[in-house]
């Protein structure tokens, strides 16, 4: 769920923009020092991008007869570490807002708080919690796919509650409001999403052994 | 999704300086966040669209195809802000909101409408890749821009095989259930990991016996943007906004 070009108000932006940029620039460092010393790694960061952002031109079944396309953010944080997909996510949505016109320039820092940094933050805690926990990889990869969708959306409810607080009941109400709003949507497909990450992760994990062990080298996870 | 790229490539102002186009769109974007006026949002909805319909030709049928999402989004949320909610009630309790709040919301819909006119201006007029490139040279890490160019060069091939995969998987009747459509999804975007990987590493193999020393360059068609053009644009954005605070 992505806020939309010239949808929260300048002060807002700023400060999504300023609460984003430490986690980016993180990340950012993290990256350029791995190409400096594996200049290999581009290549694969690069098609790691490039697949993080096929994943939303997939369409998810949401409510009846609507459509709706998975965040990545569970697959993503699982793949490539989370701190490589604030980065990686922060371009992705660039490339939504100029190729899709999803979401926007000014919004971009909201939006990369809740989907690059919110929602793989807590895929990632969650996917080696329950794993440490003794859990499954099934279970903790559907649980940590399903809330960092969710998490995803509520963050964006709550940016677009502080920004238009109810008259009457604050941002309390307002966030209520937006999270019934964009509720039919979001709740059955973070559901279909936390499904849809088990299939391709127990896939990987049984016929691309070598290809993640790449990965997790690529992204210094090794 | 090739939509707006094809028409970013070949629309009439394709060749235009791209600092131009950027300028134009980010100052647009930002005069309509800090005007109170509806008249300035008016008029850069008018300027925006004229702009991006009339003078880079871009068809009519696009631009609406690329507004229907944005414009959905803000008329949901739109919907959220007309009512209000009371929890001092044994029951919480929505109304409609009074004239102020609806004004508000009214004038929050123009302005998202003319901020994303200045977004889409700036999406069907000028390809991504030369934005990235921009971005470099105005100071992005080299290194991130070259992650962020190859991703945009992949992401069309990968389409393709993303594509041809759904098809394919469809036509077996891969979704005619919920079940089998995300075990066809999950099938799909766990084959194409291992091949999108392979590609890097083609492709990394083949720079390397080119003389591959870490940096990617890629030519740029577009004219270079002078000093003039950009002056001009900025002088009219700060005479709007001074217009925008003095109605």
């Amino acid at each position: 769920m992505h806020i939309m070009e010239g949808y929260l108000p300048v002060g807002h932006a700023l400060f999504w923009a300023a609460a984003s940029l430490p986690v980016v620039i993180h990340g950012g460092r993290k990256i350029i020092r791995l190409i400096e010393e594996k200049p290999q790694a581009k290549m694969l960061l690069a098609a790691s991008g490039a697949y993080v952002f096929v994943l939303s031109a997939l369409k998810l079944p949401s409510v009846t007869g609507s459509c709706s396309h998975p965040t990545g953010t569970g697959l993503a944080a699982s793949l490539f570490g989370p701190s490589v997909t604030a980065v990686l996510g922060s371009i992705v949505l660039l490339f939504q807002a100029l190729l899709l016109a999803h979401g926007g320039l000014t919004t971009l820092g909201a939006n990369i708080f809740s989907m690059a940094i919110a929602g793989p933050f807590v895929a990632y805690g969650l996917y080696r919690g329950l794993t440490r926990a003794g859990f499954s990889m099934a279970i903790a990869v559907f649980f940590a796919a399903m809330f960092g969708d969710l998490v995803t959306y509520c963050v964006t409810a709550l940016q677009l509650a502080l920004a238009f607080p109810d008259p009457v009941s604050g941002v309390f109400g307002a966030a209520v409001k937006f999270l019934a709003v964009f509720a039919p949507t979001q709740a059955p497909l973070a559901i279909s999403e936390g499904l849809l990450t088990v299939v391709v992760m127990n896939l990987l994990t049984r016929y691309s052994a070598d290809e993640l062990a790449v990965l997790d080298k690529a992204t210094g996870r090794a | 999704m090739r939509l707006i790229d094809r028409t970013a490539q070949t629309n009439r102002w394709r060749y235009r300086p791209t600092a131009e186009k950027l300028l134009l769109a980010v100052l647009a974007i930002l005069v309509s966040l800090m005007s109170r006026s509806p008249l300035v949002e008016a008029a850069i909805l008018a300027l925006m669209t004229g702009l991006t319909l009339v003078g880079a030709r871009v068809p009519k049928a696009v631009f609406l195809s690329a507004s229907i999402v944005p414009l959905g989004f803000i008329l949901t949320g739109l919907f959220a802000q007309i009512l209000v909610l009371d929890f001092t009630g044994p029951l919480p309790r929505l109304s409609l909101a009074g004239p102020e709040v609806i004004a508000s919301a009214g004038f929050l819909l123009l302005r998202g409408t003319a901020a994303l006119s200045a977004l889409l201006f700036l999406a069907l007029t000028t390809p991504l890749n030369r934005i990235i490139a921009l971005l470099e040279r105005l100071g992005l890490n080299a290194h991130i821009a070259d992650i962020a160019l190859l991703m945009f060069r992949m992401v069309w091939l990968l389409l393709d095989c993303l594509e041809s995969g759904e098809r394919a998987l469809k036509n077996r009747l891969g979704h005619s259930t919920y079940r089998g459509l995300i075990r066809s999804h999950g099938l799909l975007l766990a084959a194409l990991l291992p091949r999108v990987l392979s590609r890097a590493r083609r492709m990394e193999n083949g720079l390397a016996a080119r003389g591959y020393e870490g940096r990617l360059t890629f030519l740029g068609a577009e004219d270079t943007a002078k000093p003039a053009p950009l002056l001009a644009i900025t002088a009219a954005f700060a005479g709007l906004l001074a217009v925008g605070f003095a109605a």
